[in-house]
Parts: C-alpha cells; structure tokens; sequence
C-alpha cells in the first residue's frame, strides 16, 4: 500500500492521522471536502494511478463522506480491477452511520479520537 | 515567696489545668467528630458506590436492564447469530460436498450436464447417419421403400430424444444453483474465524471489564471492613481523655487545699503541705500528660491508617477503574462498546450478503423433489424411446440384410454405425439416469441436513434489534460516565472532609502538649520556690482523703512513692491506701 488520500476538513484531524501514519512511508493526498475527493479520485483512475486507500471523514462541506463513498463505488463497478479500501474516520459513533458505511462497503470505521492501537490494527487487516 | 505571690501562682495553674480539662475535653469530642462524621461519610461513599455498581449489576425496573444484562444480551444474540451463520455455511459446503462433489468439474450436476452433451453429439451423430441411410433409400427406388421408411423413423425418434435432452439441460440451468459463484461464497465465509477472533477479542474485554468490576467491589468492600473495623480501637483511646480530667481534677482538689491553706496564716507557715502538694501534683500532670498525649498520638496513627485503609485504597481503586471511563484509552466502556457495535455491523452486513448470495442454494434445496422427478420425468421419456430404437433396430438390421446385394460393403458398414450410436445413446442415458438416481438417494440420505438448512437460512441478525440494543447500551455508557465522574466528585469531598479533620486534630494536639508543657514548667517553678520542710503526712487527715480520691493507676504509682500504700493494684483495678 503506497498511495493514499485523506478526505477531512478539519487541520489538526490530518495533522494527527499523518502522524499516525507516519511509520508506514505512504504517498498520502489531502483534500479538505467531498467533491474535491472524488475530483482527486476520478483523476487517479484517469491516470491509471488510484489510489489504494482513502481515509474519510463522513460530516464535510458540500460532499459528505457516505454520498462519496457511494459514489466512489459505483465508480468502481464500471472500472475493472479498481478497488480502494476506504476507512471511514469519523466521531459519529451512532448505529445508523456505521450501518450505512458498511452497507455501502467501507473496509473499516475509525472513531474520532483515533487511536493508534485502532489505526494498526485495521491498517494490518485491510493490507 | 509571701502568700499573696503563691496564691496568685495557684491561682495560674488552676487556671492551666482548667485550660488542659478543656483543651483535652475539646480533643476528644473533636476526635469523636472525626469518627462520627467519619462514619456518616463512608456510609454516604458506600451508598454512592453501591449505587453506581447497581448500574452494572442491577436493572432499575422490569423494563429497563443492567448493563451486564444487556451486555449479555448482546453476546449472547451475537454469538448465537454468528453460531447459525457459520453451521449454516458448513452446512452449506458439506451440502456441497456431497450433492455435487469435491470439485466442481465432478460434481453430480456437471456430470449430468457433461452426458447429456455428449448424448447430445451421438444423437447429432444418428441424426446425420439416418438422413444419410434416408438418401441412400431413396437412391435405392422401389427397392428402397422400408429402408427409407425406417431410417425416417429413426430421424423423428432422435429429434424427440434431442429434445427432451434440451429440456434435461434447461431444467439443470434454471433450477440448479452456479456452483462456482456459491462455492465463492462460501469460500469468503472462510474469513469468518477471523471475524469471530475479533469479536472474541472484544467480548474478552468487556469480560475483563466485569471481572474488574468484581475485584473492585471487593477491594472497595474491604476497604470499607478494615476501616470499619478500625473505629471501635480508635475509639478505646479516647478513654485516656476522661482519665487525664480526672487526673486534673485532682489536681485542682490538691491546690484548692493548698489556697485554703496559704490563706489561713498558721497553716502557712508549714510550707511542706504546699511543697508536697504542688510536687505531687506535677508528677501527676506530667505522668498523665504523657499518657495522655501519648494515646492520642495514637488516635492520630489510626486515624492516618483510617485514611490510608478507606480514603486512599478507594480513590486508588476508583482512579484504576477509572482507565474504563475514559475515552481516550482503548479498553474504556465507550470504546469497547463502540468497537463491539462496529464489528457487529460489519458482521451483519457481511451476512446479509453471505445469505442473499446463499439464496438460490436455499431456493435449490427447497423443491430439491420436484426438481428431481422433472428430470427423471426426461430419462423416462427418453428411455421409452430408445426402447422403440431397439425394435428400430432389429428392423433395420433385417433391412440392410435384404439390401446387401445392392448396398455391399455399404451394408454392413450402416449396421454397425447404427448399432454403435444407439448403444452408446442407450449406454449414456442409463449413466444420466444413475447419476439422478444417486442425486436423489443423497438427498433422501441428506434430508434432515436440508431442513436444518432451511431453518438456519432465516435471517440470524435482525438489524433492528441490534440497533436497539446498541442504542440502549450507549445510553447506559454515556450515564456510567456521568455517574462515575459524581462518584469521583464524591470520593474527592470525603477525602478532603477527612484530611481537613485530621489537620485540625494535629493543630489541637500541638496546642495541648504546649500548654501542658507550659503547666508543667509552671508547677516546676512553684516547686523551686517553695522550701522544703517536713510534713508528716499521715497526721494531716484531709490530705489523706484527697489521695484517697485518686483513682487512676498513674496517680495511686505517684502516690506510692511518696507515701505508703500498700497496694497500687494494678491499671483499671482497685488499691488501698496506707
């Protein structure tokens, strides 16, 4: 896993997450909402570069991270061998929210705080 | 020393010893305070625990639950669900297993459909062999009339034979399940033990949890005995108090006299009764003090083990199970809880996959009779015209017989051909109807596996019940937390209740042993200052009954090395004096 792209509006959620991240010596992309995502997105798939993970956060201007996770894959459907593991990082931390990301096939959910135990733990799961 | 400068020193100590009775008088009711508030306080803290463990252990009425009970409901559903889920995959693949085979290129329906491939090419093959016997008749003219008439019956029976073979196949292909996509499936289910490991892992925790909860209510249980314990022995020395008053009111009885004497001119002038009495007095105010001071100081170590045994192994096992209320660590209620609903929906969701993929191996094996007798309905069929291929057959044979003079080799060749096809259809349409046979006698065999399955394949995870039990159990998380921190507010209070009482006590006690040592010092002074002269004290009546008065074990000690008592008897017990 090399390439990966961090969807959050908030500064000091990415400046954290990078630093969990850290060790793993990944590519990583930040954008700051929704449709910018799936612009950076479409563009990885243009240039035959997607990317191999994507970190979203669900509560974001103009986008949230469940219509771009949706839409995400059913971009996928029509792209053969494209398949982002995608992590929802979000504090929602309510039923309906996790139910609905993994219903639209997320590959993991982390809750705000994000803790290092948590993030290792998924990235060993997922990779 | 004239009488008016001694009686005014009297006067100061009398004045001491009364500030002493107070001061000491004041310690102890301060130190039963302690105790008292002590007491009232601890019973508050075991109340307020008490009812923050009801949480966990106890639901508040019939409606609501605990949230060990909706724990255990969780576990329980989970586990259950995922139990059905993961006999109905093994189910599914030793169904599998043994209706169609280890592999699909062998399974039972892959070789039904392989057959009637090939039955399908030799009737292709009697097919063309009858068209090509029905252009050699119709070469032959007059001659060729049966033979022609023959080989179109064969051409119409083989038609009919194709189709009903066409039919075998689209039965199999509507009714009988993709193998492959299935097996994918079930192969993906493999990943189930490491979903299940990841739930184990969290349910451990919250065992952990519970377990935790267990040691924390006996420490706390504990704590509470050995502090309650502790009490009565602390209030034993109290007794010490009302033995040193009684010390100091003697005291007093000793300087009253001796005031009554300076006054009186004649008595006065024996200063031995003064010196005697002042002297006996500090022997008896230091003794006492000591005891005194030295049995509160005792108060005070218990009172520090009272703390230390209540006050610090509570907050310290409340600050350890703190690390559960606390979100930012991984094993907190929340995060646990979080965790569990997370890797429950995963689950769920993964199931509801897994089943609605297993759909059509469930719609399969729901008419699996139907289905088998629609295609043994085909092999009969069949059958029963390859029977008429046998008549066929001996007809044709005599036919080509006759003609063997025209057709020659031709003859002979046709005969084999035709004998050769038909073997083969009639040998390729017994082994379809085996391989049916066989299906059928597994799936009488393998009945009861087929109506577990059916019983399994029913929904294991409803998402509405796990959305309520979610729900219902972060409420309850999310009133832990608020309890827990009250709880920690309420240790916090008590704790400082008791360190303020205590620094009080400290602050009381060091104001006694200055004014006892000042006492002392005083009456040493007086002592100095007297002259020594004699006194015979076995003829002064009223200080006999004033030492007759002295009650406490210290006193009669003092008394009896001044004076001849026969028996000081011993602590608590009785003496006689002279």
């Amino acid at each position: 896993m090399n390439k990966v792209l961090i969807v959050e509006d908030s500064e000091l959620s990415v400046d954290i997450l990078k630093i969990l991240l850290e060790k793993y010596g990944l590519e990583i992309d930040v954008v700051e909402n929704g449709e910018l995502a799936l612009d950076y997105y479409k563009n990885s798939l243009h240039k035959s570069d997607p990317y191999e993970l994507i970190f979203l956060d669900i509560m974001m201007p103009k986008k949230d991270g469940q219509e771009v996770l949706e839409e995400i894959r059913r971009i996928e459907k029509t792209y053969k061998n494209a398949k982002t593991k995608i992590i929802m990082t979000t504090s929602l931390d309510n039923f309906d929210n996790v139910y609905k990301s993994f219903k639209n096939k997320c590959d993991g959910y982390l809750i705000k705080p994000i803790l290092k135990e948590k993030l290792d733990l998924l990235m060993k799961s997922i990779t | 020393m004239n009488s008016k400068d001694l009686l005014g020193k009297i006067t100061t100590i009398n004045r001491y010893i009364t500030d002493s009775i107070h001061s000491s008088e004041k310690l102890g009711l301060d130190v039963f305070g302690i105790v008292s508030s002590f007491e009232k306080d601890m019973c508050s803290l075991i109340e307020s625990i008490e009812n923050f463990l009801k949480i966990f252990f106890l639901s508040e009425s019939n409606d609501s639950k605990s949230y060990l009970e909706e724990l255990s409901t969780i576990r329980n559903k989970i586990d259950s669900s995922l139990n059905s889920l993961i006999n109905l995959v093994e189910l599914s693949e030793d169904i599998f297993l043994c209706l169609f085979g280890s592999k699909s290129e062998n399974s039972t329906i892959a070789q039904i459909l392989k057959i009637s491939n090939e039955i399908d090419e030799i009737l292709d093959e009697l097919s063309s062999a009858a068209t090509n016997s029905s252009i050699t008749a119709s070469q032959l003219g007059n001659s060729g009339g049966a033979f022609s008439i023959i080989s179109k019956e064969i051409q119409r029976e083989t038609s009919q034979l194709s189709r009903h073979f066409s039919k075998m196949y689209e039965i199999i292909e509507e009714n009988f399940p993709e193998l492959e996509s299935l097996r994918e499936h079930i192969t993906r289910f493999k990943d189930r033990e490491r979903l299940r490991k990841g739930f184990s892992d969290l349910i451990n925790d919250f065992q952990s949890i519970e377990n935790q909860l267990f040691v924390f209510k006996k420490e706390i249980d504990e704590s509470m005995d050995t502090a309650k314990n502790k009490i009565p022995e602390l209030l034993s020395h109290l007794v010490n108090q009302d033995i040193f008053r009684q010390q100091l009111e003697h005291i007093i009885e000793f300087t009253n006299e001796a005031s009554k004497r300076i006054k009186n001119r004649d008595e006065f002038k024996n200063q031995g009764f003064i010196n005697f009495v002042i002297t006996i007095s500090k022997e008896i105010f230091d003794a006492g003090s000591e005891e005194f001071l030295s049995a509160f100081s005792e108060v005070d170590s218990k009172i520090d083990d009272l703390t230390a045994s209540c006050c610090v192994s509570i907050k310290s096992n409340l600050n350890d199970f703190g690390v559960y209320f606390n979100s930012e660590n991984e094993k907190s209620l929340k995060r646990v809880t979080d965790e569990i609903m997370i890797i429950t929906i995963k689950n769920t969701v993964f199931v509801q996959e897994v089943l609605e993929n297993l759909s059509s191996l469930k719609g399969f094996l729901s008419d699996f009779d139907s289905k088998i007798s629609l295609l043994l309905d085909q092999i009969r069929t069949s059958q029963n015209i390859i029977k008429r291929f046998q008549t066929m057959r001996i007809l044709l044979k005599a036919e080509l017989a006759r003609l063997s003079d025209i057709l020659g080799k031709k003859s002979k060749d046709s005969q084999e051909q035709f004998e050769n096809i038909i073997n083969s259809v009639e040998h390729k349409t017994k082994s379809i109807k085996n391989v049916i046979d066989n299906l059928e006698n597994l799936y009488d065999k393998n009945r009861h596996k087929f109506e577990l399955y059916e019983k399994l394949s029913e929904n294991p995870l409803s998402e509405k019940d796990l959305k309520d039990i979610f729900d219902s159990l972060k409420k309850i998380v999310e009133f832990m937390e608020k309890e827990y921190a009250f709880l920690s507010k309420e240790v916090d209070k008590y704790s400082s209740s008791i360190v303020n009482s205590k620094e009080s006590f400290v602050s009381k006690y060091g104001e006694i042993y200055r004014l006892n040592e000042t006492t002392s010092n005083f009456l040493g002074e007086i002592i100095n200052s007297i002259p020594k002269s004699n006194f015979d004290y076995k003829e002064d009546e009223i200080l006999k009954e004033l030492i007759e008065n002295m009650t406490t074990y210290k006193e009669r000690i003092v008394a009896q090395q001044h004076l001849e008592v026969e028996d000081v008897g011993s602590e608590g017990g009785e003496f006689t004096l002279f």
